[in-house]
């Protein structure tokens, strides 16, 4: 679970990147964050890893105060970022082995890591491939892999599917399905409205640090969520 | 802790073997150490042929012309070449400073030895491996993926460090385990336990110099935000430390604690020396015009006989003066008192003059140790320096054993002249009724005590060394810290 | 196009924070280094002027020249007081063996700041020039348009040298003003001939490098690479070859060591002198013994000193591979404290010393030596040496130039 408690951050130049924002993604659930940039949505993620302090308020995964208990915290976490960078002289099977050790695993056969790859759909041949040959759509995928071998109960994804082409993008989305299916606790930051309403169980949009609206599934599954968005927006700057 | 701490030093280990850098490094490493050992070795066997020889042409010329007024110009005593020359080259005393003949290339081109290796090129080397330690991570993106586990930032930067020097120091000691090889199969080289001790805490001297540079490295990468600026500071930081601090302190420190100059010095020893002569004839005259007025007409005649000895002018009659004392007992106690007195005022000016000559020595030399022990604490601000004090120190190729050789040189010089003054004391007696021959007896001395030099004990050596090395340690000790400081408070984004 | 992209080169150099520090380093050190051989010059001309005013022992002896505050070289060894006793000639002690600090490291002159430190420099300007810019995107949109690669790498090459070559003069400038405006430096017309060859000449030295690390640049694709591969080549060029060149020759050319020599020599005259004393002074046989003597140690000195000549020959056509060995040639022989000047004025005392015969010291002439001109040391191999480091630079730009005509900017 991940749970944030009227979370502020405030930065020293005195921009107010969150302003109280409060909300909970349970179990098998998936969250998508919108908003535009400097919206606050990589922020809340930052937070969450214990990258930076928040000003005031709490952030919460699995129970565990993410920034007083930063390492007991991120047991319960794996995070996917916006690119997928990794260790580009090492293969795909030494940067998983690598991140898994960091996970907490250790004793992981050369099987169980191809296992993982190919759940992923990484194809065979980029099992033993060097990082610096991989597409960014396959960096991707790896980067679920190392989300998935850890075996956590919560997984932040920042922006994973900008400059995905459309047919990797499905492949992504695919994998979080599974991943809801196993009871992942997903928070995933995104401009792609389209891939959001294709995935997520709710939505929230941010907009200059406020949490502005959460609207769920069944709000949105039939509606033009762009806008719904847009239509938020507005009313988030004619709001006193 | 521990199961992170692991894999991230493996991955560390592995990636920098993975890199270019490693590739060069080691290539760097093994040609010049291996060509320099190589070289040295070879210069070392020349240089042990021409002691040899010198020690030979010394033996023989005293075989032809050891006469006894000679000999404190024969005294024998060459310096060895070092035992560690195939290493380091050792630095020249001042025997030969002022011949006409000497090697100006060595003033141009400073010589390319271990120690070279070490200060130089490892410390570079350090550097290109831990300046992106930090930095390169951050701008990959691996290292916001490595703190969002649950792995604290020391094991991060620990792990960093052991990982990192792990590889770093492939190159070094695989070069090392060459150049070693080769000084092992030189026969001429031949080391005992004490040299192989020697050489076991120089390598772990130059580790914590290594050591010392790459932490350096890390430090500047934990206080940059990019690798672009974090290798320009450490170049900065390692221009300053390796090539300019070691190099500006003697003159800063010939500045600050001046000593007269050494032309000054001399002159000041040529008038002392100059007043010393016109002094001389004046006290002798009052000497000669007490006894004078003392002793009167006897004096005067005692006087017109050149007192009893050969003149410049070749007047004088030592014979009459003899004849005169025999007869009259009151001018031989008169005589007697003269030439007692006359020796005793000499006595006196001599004791003066190596009194005042000495206190200008002693002078020059307290200001100089002075200027000396300056120099050294200003070089002292850089690794380099101290890692230089304790190499040399430790293999005997310093400044510390250049001393102890003179003093045991000076040592042997006296135990020879002992021996010398012995054999002469001997060959008068046996030619005591001989006139001796101009430039005095000749002096058999084949059998006189060979100068053997014994290094300085390892625990003298280490004794010495221990201060400087301590302030290696004390620099990786800082630079680790300020690492730990920088990375604690990074900004992984 | 080419102003265009001299000014761009020119004005991305001074934002960059890399030419701050280097500005700040460069004019830091050629300051201080230039103050601190100015002192130490100023002690040089202290001793000196002692000498000359005692002029006992007839020592030969020169004045320290003011350029040895821009390059030392030898000049310590060439102020010493040279004078004859018992047949042979012996130098004076030297101020800096006293302080046996001096004997672990380097002077600290404006030749060292420019061969190593400022060589360096001109790579760090250098490395990342193209690599860099195909890193960043840069290179892709410059050559997008109609711009042609020659215009370009020519462009950046006279845009990075310039920027990297002004904050130099700037700091050498100050130091120079700072040095005529002392009463203690009299500066000939031939000095600032000398100083400004000197200048031209480190110019051309650190043009080599910074085309060599644009070359760098241009064959690598990674900026980190070309990092690597830069101060390998610098280590190798800059410490390597000078110094392993020296150890090398000495392998070819086998010369006794001066401790040898000087032992040698020194049984030579005690020999002969202690024999002519057992024979009495005036006689026949004594004097043919002392010219005996005399002849022996000359012939045991001219033996060394050929083999010693061949040596130093050897050895500077083997370093001058690399540039920063020509350039220290050519600046030491430039400013007058090289290896031939030292040759020339030993050969000068040893005349001076030698040839007076029966003449009584105080009817002697007073040594005169005036140190070799300009044109005498362009003459004697200096040009060689410049042109050594002309050619270098024409060749790292040409080579520079064609790899760059294929160079991969995707």
């Amino acid at each position: 679970m991940i749970e944030l408690k009227e979370l502020t951050k405030r930065y020293e130049d005195g921009i107010l990147a969150l302003d109280h924002v409060s909300y909970t993604i349970q179990p098998g659930e998936i969250f998508c964050l919108l908003g535009a940039n400097g919206a606050g949505k990589t922020t809340t993620v930052n937070i969450l890893l214990d990258f930076i302090q928040p000003t005031s308020g709490s952030a919460f995964l699995n129970g565990h105060d993410c920034n007083k208990f930063p390492l007991e915290a991120k047991k319960y976490v794996s995070y996917v970022s916006e690119n997928v960078q990794l260790y580009g002289m090492f293969t795909a099977r030494q940067n998983l082995r690598f991140f898994a050790e960091l996970g907490g695993k250790k004793g992981l056969k050369n099987q169980d890591l191809d296992n993982v790859m190919r759940s992923v759909g990484l194809p065979e041949k980029a099992l033993t491939m060097r990082l610096k040959n991989y597409s960014k759509g396959m960096r991707q995928k790896l980067g679920i892999a190392i989300a998935l071998i850890k075996d956590p109960p919560a997984i932040i994804m920042d922006e994973p599917t900008s400059g995905l082409d459309p047919r990797s993008a499905n492949e992504f989305l695919d994998q979080l399905r599974k991943l809801r299916e196993r009871g992942k606790a997903i928070l995933m930051t995104t401009h792609d409205i389209f891939r959001a309403k294709q995935i997520a169980d709710r939505v929230g949009i941010m907009k200059q640090g406020r949490l502005v609206a959460v609207r769920k599934r069944d709000e949105f599954k039939h509606a033009d969520l762009e806008q719904i968005y847009l239509r938020e927006m507005e009313a988030a700057e004619t709001a006193p | 802790m521990l199961k992170p701490l692991k894999a991230i030093i493996a991955r560390e280990f592995l990636n920098n073997l993975l890199n270019l850098r490693f590739l060069i490094g080691l290539v760097l490493c093994l040609i010049v150490t291996v060509a320099c050992i190589v070289i040295l070795s070879h210069d070392y066997r020349q240089e042990l042929a021409d002691y040899s020889l010198r020690v030979n042409l010394h033996e023989e010329f005293l075989s032809k012309f050891a006469l006894a007024n000679w000999i404190n110009q024969m005294m024998p005593g060459q310096k060895p070449p070092e035992r560690f020359r195939p290493l380091i080259i050792g630095i020249p005393g001042n025997e030969t400073q002022n011949s006409l003949d000497d090697n100006p290339l060595t003033i141009l081109f400073p010589r390319l030895d271990f120690l070279f290796i070490v200060t130089i090129v490892m410390s570079l080397l350090a550097l290109l491996f831990s300046y992106d330690a930090v930095t390169g991570e951050r701008e990959r993106g691996t290292l916001r993926q490595m703190i969002s586990n649950s792995v604290s930032r020391t094991t991060i930067l620990l792990g960093k460090f052991l990982g990192g020097t792990a590889s770093l120091l492939i190159p070094f000691i695989l070069a090392l385990l060459a150049g070693v090889l080769c000084i092992n199969l030189n026969p001429n080289v031949r080391w005992d336990g004490s040299a192989w001790a020697e050489l076991g805490l120089l390598i772990a001297a130059s580790l914590t110099f290594i050591t010392s540079f790459y932490l350096l490295g890390l430090m500047v990468s934990t206080w940059s935000r990019y690798s672009g600026v974090s290798i320009l500071n450490c170049l900065f930081l390692w221009v300053l430390l390796v090539l300019v601090i070691p190099n500006v302190s003697p003159y800063v420190s010939a500045q600050l604690r001046r000593i007269p100059s050494i032309r000054a010095m001399d002159r000041q020893a040529a008038e002392i020396k100059r007043a010393w002569i016109e002094v001389g004839p004046q006290r002798e005259k009052e000497v000669v015009e007490q006894f004078r007025g003392k002793y009167g007409r006897l004096f005067s005649e005692f006087e017109a006989l050149g007192f009893g000895e050969i003149q410049e002018d070749h007047s004088g009659n030592p014979e009459k003066v003899g004849e005169l004392a025999a007869a009259d007992p009151q001018f031989k106690a008169m005589v007697d008192a003269f030439r007692g007195e006359r020796a005793r005022v000499r006595q006196e000016r001599r004791s003066a003059l190596n009194k005042a000559m000495i206190e200008l020595g002693a002078d020059l030399r307290a200001k100089a140790a002075g200027q000396t022990r300056l120099a050294k604490n200003l070089a002292g601000i850089s690794p380099l320096a101290d890692f230089v004090y304790v190499a040399r120190d430790l293999t005997g190729t310093g400044l510390r054993s250049l001393k102890y050789f003179e003093e045991s040189a000076s040592e042997y010089r006296r135990r020879f002249r002992d021996y010398a003054t012995g054999v002469q004391v001997a060959v008068g007696a046996a030619h005591k009724n001989e006139p001796t021959p101009e430039g005095g007896w000749f002096l058999d001395l084949r059998d006189h005590p060979r100068f053997v030099f014994q290094e300085e004990s390892l625990r003298g050596k280490l004794g010495a060394a221990l201060p400087y090395w301590g302030i290696l340690v004390l620099f990786n000790i800082v630079f680790f810290l300020g690492a730990f400081v920088g990375f604690v408070r990074y900004d992984v984004r | 196009m080419l102003k265009s992209i001299i000014r761009k080169e020119i004005l991305s150099h001074f934002l960059s924070y890399r030419f701050s520090i280097i500005t700040a380093l460069s004019t830091l050190l050629i300051l201080v280094s230039i103050f601190v051989m100015y002192r130490d010059y100023c002690l040089a001309l202290e001793n000196y002027e002692i000498l000359d005013s005692t002029s006992e022992g007839a020592a030969a002896v020169i004045p320290p020249t003011p350029l040895s505050i821009f390059a030392k070289g030898l000049d310590e060894n060439l102020c010493r007081a040279y004078a004859e006793s018992l047949g042979r000639i012996s130098a004076s002690s030297k101020q800096q063996s006293v302080n046996d600090i001096f004997k672990l490291f380097t002077v600290p002159d404006l030749l060292y700041i420019i061969k190593v430190i400022l060589s360096l420099c001109a790579m760090l300007f250098a490395f990342d020039m193209i690599s860099g810019e195909k890193e960043a995107g840069t290179l892709r949109q410059s050559l997008s348009g109609s711009l042609g690669r020659p215009i370009l790498i020519t462009g950046k090459w006279i845009g990075g040298f310039t920027s990297l070559i002004l904050p130099f003069f700037i700091a050498v400038l100050l130091g120079t003003i700072f040095v005529t405006l002392l009463p203690m430096v009299q500066m000939s017309v031939e000095n600032w001939a000398k100083l400004g060859l000197f200048l031209l000449s480190a110019v051309i030295y650190l043009a080599v490098f910074f085309s060599l690390g644009l070359l760098i640049s241009c064959l690598t694709h990674e900026s980190s690479s070309s990092l690597v591969v830069s101060l390998f080549a610098w280590t190798i060029l800059v410490f390597l070859i000078p110094n392993l060149g020296n150890i090398l020759a000495r392998q070819f050319v086998e010369v006794p060591t001066v401790q040898q020599l000087e032992l040698r020599r020194r049984h030579i005259a005690m020999g002969a002198w202690i024999e002519f004393t057992r024979q009495g002074e005036g006689t026949p046989e004594s004097e043919a013994l002392l010219a005996r003597a005399r002849s022996e140690g000359d012939q045991v000195t001219e033996d060394y000193r050929n083999r010693f000549d061949r040596l130093v020959t050897l050895s500077q056509n083997i370093t001058r591979v690399s540039p920063t060995a020509a350039f220290t040639f050519l600046a030491t022989d430039l400013m007058g404290t090289g290896i031939s000047e030292e040759r020339r004025l030993k050969q000068a005392v040893v005349q001076y010393l030698s040839g007076s015969g029966d003449e009584e010291e105080r009817d002697r002439p007073s040594f005169s030596y005036q140190r070799t001109s300009c044109r005498e040391v362009l003459g004697r191999g200096g040009l060689n040496n410049l042109l050594i480091l002309v050619l270098f630079d024409l060749l790292f730009f040409a080579a520079t130039y064609v790899v760059f005509l294929r160079y991969d900017v995707r």
